[in-house]
């Protein structure tokens, strides 16, 4: 059974439409990226799965439960979102952590939390920064604190926003890494927009192409083609193959 | 961090400090709060005024301690707290480093509310060269609490058409607040000398003339609100990292800054209207405590009370010295106090590791 479902969603502000009749399914254990232009709707497209943005119609299910049913709450005990450019307040790492298990504490965060943010906290090697100053970290590293608060929040579906996109080449070979390990470890599913079709190949299972504001294409890496590439981003590519793995060249 | 148990001991060590700090600022206002006590027209020793604390009579050693200096302490402690408490409430809903009951006009709008009342609908009367007084307290309050909810109606709404965006929260403030303090200057530029003598008057933040009874409903609606604030402190850690990211944790944010801003400036509008004008208490409480104990509301709501209460005292205490046996309005000393530590603060953060949000 699929892990989120989303059925004919749409979204437009009064005088623009900005994504249009958009429908797929995520099975568990699944990366999914969607890829498209600047501007093509990729980043409305999770606000409205994740109920941040009111979708203008349509509906998305979240392990057999429409999302329109449950508590605000309850959402985000399924779903966990990691916002492009994430901005931290002045709080140590353990804390801004910490914060992704809100959806779960009642009155105050018990021993449990903290075993959990701690189990997070060493799975992502931040054990040396773990009481500094969340707002004095690198990109790289305060990306990972997203990430590890993404992971405390043990949701069904991860919603991730660029999360690569002001990191170098190994924080993303990294933050890539941490997130497949984790939807397998846990069976869960990730949605991911990049920009970086080659770390896309790389990491995902299937791929949402998006082009003015409807879905493109949808499926494995055989639909990620030279013709795909020129009709979603309009310019000329080679698809190659560079020590096992799939890569776009542009021409 | 260790990666063992000891790690969960070594962040619980982390988080006892700040424990420690709010701690020592309870401290420091006890120590104010017994200071505060010896401080008057009257001097009077350690025995007169223990002796007159254990057994209230009708001398009037115990008649200054129990309905003068205890009244005017209890003010200080809990007025203080309250607007710092607002002011950090309102920082971080609005999420605006700035914001305060001073800054977003609403203190403006109170003291238009009490002007009106007493120049226009003539709820004052003068008694005597230094004294006058308000003839009737509570049209003159509720018409300060009238004016302060409107403004902050006026700002939340405008705020609302630009999506809170922090910089046309602080201009519509700037705005609103000077509409009103226009407003305030044509009311006493057309007042009779009595009239404006007593909207004058009481324009200068003053403890000492807040009642019992008075006093007693800026407790209530300060506990109150204090209950609140400190329920939703999860929630404010939340927003305070963006309003998408508190959403996708499951706070509703509108509603939680909405509600937040009109609690928070009830503290103001019920403060303001029984003392007067009272400011920067509710801009460097929080700002302080942001850099002793971080961003974390389990912590800083407690220690931006305690700030809080410590500035004001702080102030009176100064206030009943510094010309003594002349007192100054204590609004003047927050002022005065909290102009220059407020500047200081802000060339403080332009070089800092937290720059302003916007």
């Amino acid at each position: 059974m699929s892990i989120l479902t989303v059925n004919g969603l749409s979204f437009s502000y009064p005088s623009l439409d900005v994504i249009k009749d958009v429908s797929f399914e995520v099975m568990p254990g699944e990366v999914v990226s969607i890829l498209g232009m600047n501007g093509a709707g990729k980043s409305t497209l999770l606000k409205c799965i994740n109920r941040i943005l009111k979708m203008s119609s349509g509906s998305v299910a979240v392990s057999g439960c429409d999302i329109s049913s449950l508590s605000s709450r309850e959402l985000a005990q399924k779903m966990s979102f990691v916002i492009q450019g994430s901005r931290f307040s002045s709080t140590s790492v353990f804390d801004a952590i910490l914060l992704g298990r809100k959806p779960y504490i009642e009155w105050d965060a018990t021993k449990k939390d903290f075993e959990i943010v701690k189990d997070s906290i060493c799975r992502l090697g931040l054990e040396d920064y773990a009481l500094r100053n969340v707002t004095e970290m690198s990109g790289g590293e305060s990306q990972k604190v997203a990430l590890a608060r993404t992971i405390v929040q043990q949701t069904d579906v991860m919603l991730l926003d660029e999360p690569t996109s002001a990191l170098d080449l190994k924080n993303q070979l990294e933050v890539m890494n941490i997130v497949r390990e984790e939807v397998r470890r846990r069976n869960v599913a990730a949605v991911v927009t990049m920009h970086d079709l080659n770390l896309a190949l790389r990491f995902s299972d299937k791929f949402l192409m998006v082009k003015d504001r409807r879905i493109y294409s949808m499926g494995g890496i055989e639909t990620i083609t030279a013709g795909a590439i020129k009709d979603v981003y309009g310019v000329d590519a080679e698809i190659a193959e560079v020590g096992g793995h799939k890569v776009v060249v542009p021409l | 961090m260790k990666r063992d148990d000891e790690g969960i001991a070594q962040y619980e060590a982390h988080v006892g400090r700040k424990r420690l700090a709010i701690v020592l600022l309870l401290v420091l206002v006890a120590l104010l709060s017994i200071a505060e006590i010896f401080v008057g027209s009257v001097s009077l020793t350690a025995d007169q005024v223990i002796s007159a604390i254990m057994h209230r009579g009708d001398d009037p050693f115990s008649r200054i301690i129990w309905e003068q200096r205890m009244p005017r302490v209890a003010t200080a402690m809990v007025a203080g707290a309250g607007l710092s408490m607002a002011g950090c409430v309102m920082q971080n809903n609005l999420k605006n480093p700035l914001a305060s009951p001073s800054t977003l006009g609403v203190t403006n709008a109170a003291v238009f509310g009490a002007n009106f009342g007493i120049i226009i609908l003539g709820a004052g009367a003068a008694t005597g060269a230094y004294a006058s007084t308000v003839t009737n307290p509570y049209i003159v309050t509720l018409l300060a609490f009238a004016f302060s909810m409107l403004t902050v109606f006026l700002i939340v709404l405008l705020s609302k058409r630009t999506n809170f965006s922090p910089p046309s929260i602080v201009l519509a403030g700037v705005a609103v607040g000077s509409i009103f303090t226009a407003g305030t200057t044509i009311l006493q530029y057309f007042a009779n000398d009595t009239a404006l003598g007593t909207a004058v008057f009481w324009s200068f933040g003053d403890l000492s003339r807040v009642s019992v009874n008075e006093l007693t409903i800026i407790t209530v609606v300060t506990a109150a609100c204090a209950v609140y604030f400190y329920l939703m402190r999860w929630n404010y850690n939340a927003l305070a990292n963006g309003d998408e990211l508190a959403r996708s944790l499951g706070v509703d944010t509108s509603k939680l800054i909405a509600l937040g801003m009109v609690l928070a400036s009830l503290i103001t509008a019920v403060d303001v209207s029984f003392m007067g004008m009272i400011g920067f208490v509710g801009l460097i409480g929080p700002q302080m405590m942001r850099l002793v104990v971080g961003e974390d509301h389990r912590y800083l709501i407690p220690a931006s009370m305690l700030a809080g209460s410590a500035v004001m005292m702080a102030s009176d205490l100064a206030a009943n010295i510094a010309l003594s046996p002349i007192v100054i309005p204590v609004g003047a000393v927050t002022s005065l106090l909290g102009g220059p530590l407020f500047l200081w603060l802000l060339l403080r953060r332009r070089g800092g590791a937290r720059e302003c949000r916007y």
